[in-house]
């Protein structure tokens, strides 16, 4: 190989390369301010090939721990509340727990945003709105009938919470979600 | 400098942990649908609990976002996967299609199965893309040359994953005060009980002090992980915080995948 072709295919390489990673690192850190085009640019070249987010544990951790119970209509009868992945013997190493997560993540954040009071009643159609409760609601309905085979007439939601701040007693708190007919 | 880089078009012969480290890549992805073999038809099956996204209309997304519409595609798209991965461990001419298959078949899988998925996943679909083009041993000028860059590229990405990671966590308020590890490690999902009572028992300044060192291994992980000095603890403490996030956080798939360019790190090479 000819000493140019040699330098020219090096610096190539290492201008792609650079671009590549000042594109995708200017993606992968949103709260950097930017000028409107280059954040376009660097979004459109990044997703959905080189798609990233190194936000685990970070910024914000969650102050508490929570969980997502469901309970459901059945045979003339509401059930007790139960622990959706944990009903179908999913552990907390499991992906299903994962997701679960998630959705309990989406769900507390409708909570803080959308949920609100009249008469020191709790008022939740703008929670239940939203795409987070959608996905909450359907992701029970299908845990239900496929890993259950359960088709129920209706379910309720509740999300547990137990917070346990430092240096002050744990606390458990409760928030039932209205009940949501299930249409097959 | 010229000679330096007309050596990097020298013939080239992986050492052993360059090797390992490409078979590590791609045998991470059949590992994962090993250990998660039981959630699978929940996540991307068509018994499928994840709600369908919707994504703007354009050539690439109704390609990258298939599977996600037709849920029965999942299996061939998984068998493909699995298959391209295991091909991929080996090291033979035209391994470069496999290598790519594994890459795209991932993405597809990725964004059908996004809220399942974490950071340690989109960091091995970059790896193998960066590694598909890795040859084991190759007189080719560009394919020695392709090889060496794609061993530097993925040096790269992980400093780089580290470095975000830190910035992240130095500007967050809940991350100056330590009280970030505190929540972390006391989470029921992310902490075995045992973990999260002996992280209450013990003073909170101790777990400050461990939040800062946290910092400060990951902002400054591409100087530790290169000076001679500093080097060996580097790469234990490494290794040692991703089994910990591994064995107490319940997070095995993210542990695994910022344990694999650990291998790189192990300075077999002596010629470049």
């Amino acid at each position: 190989m000819k000493k140019r072709t040699a330098l020219f295919v090096f610096f190539l390489t290492v201008v792609l390369l650079l671009g590549h990673f000042v594109l995708t690192g200017l993606y992968s850190f949103q709260m950097l301010p930017l000028p409107w085009q280059l954040r376009s640019l660097s979004n459109t070249y990044s997703a959905p090939f080189f798609h990233q987010n190194w936000k685990l544990f970070a910024p914000v951790v969650p102050e508490y721990s929570q969980q997502l119970y469901v309970r459901y209509y059945y045979n003339n009868d509401w059930t007790e509340f139960q622990d959706v992945s944990e009903k179908f013997g999913f552990g907390p190493t499991s992906k299903v727990e994962y997701v679960e997560q998630h959705i309990c993540s989406g769900l507390s954040y409708q909570m803080a945003n959308n949920m609100y009071w009249v008469n020191g009643q709790q008022r939740f159609d703008r929670v239940q709105q939203s795409l987070d409760y959608g996905r909450a609601v359907y992701f029970c309905e299908r845990m239900l009938r496929f890993k259950g085979n359960i088709h129920p007439d209706s379910l309720q939601l509740q999300l547990h919470y137990k917070f346990d701040p430092i240096n002050k007693l744990e606390e458990s708190i409760d928030v039932e979600f209205p009940r949501e007919e299930v249409k097959p | 400098m010229t000679q330096w880089i007309l050596k990097q078009f020298a013939p080239f012969e992986a050492t052993w942990n360059e090797r390992l480290f490409v078979r590590a890549v791609y045998g991470w992805f059949i590992v994962f649908q090993l250990i998660y073999f039981p959630s699978l038809s929940s996540i991307w099956g068509e018994s499928s609990a994840l709600i369908r996204y919707s994504a703007p209309n354009t050539w690439i997304n109704n390609h990258v976002y298939i599977l996600m519409y037709d849920l029965s595609l999942y299996r061939y798209a998984i068998a493909l996967h699995v298959m391209a991965a295991f091909l991929s461990l080996f090291h033979f001419r035209g391994v470069f299609f496999f290598r790519i298959t594994v890459w795209i078949t991932g993405i597809l899988l990725y964004f059908s199965g996004m809220p399942a998925l974490n950071s340690g996943y989109l960091f091995m679909l970059l790896l193998a893309l960066y590694t598909s083009v890795f040859t084991a041993k190759t007189n080719s000028p560009w394919l020695s040359s392709f090889s060496r860059m794609s061993l530097r590229t993925v040096v790269i990405q992980t400093y780089l994953v580290y470095v975000f990671s830190a910035l992240y966590k130095v500007t967050s308020m809940q991350w100056l005060s330590g009280e970030a590890l505190y929540y972390s490690l006391t989470n029921e999902r992310f902490s075995w009980p045992f973990v999260a009572w002996f992280i209450e028992q013990i003073p909170l300044v101790l777990v400050v002090v461990l939040a800062y060192l946290l910092m400060a291994f990951q902002l400054f992980f591409p100087i530790w992980i290169n000076w001679r000095l500093t080097r060996k603890q580097a790469l234990w403490i490494g290794v040692s915080l991703h089994l910990f996030i591994g064995l107490f956080l319940f997070i095995w798939d993210f542990a695994l995948a910022m344990m694999v360019p650990y291998l790189l790190f192990e300075k077999a090479r002596r010629d470049d």
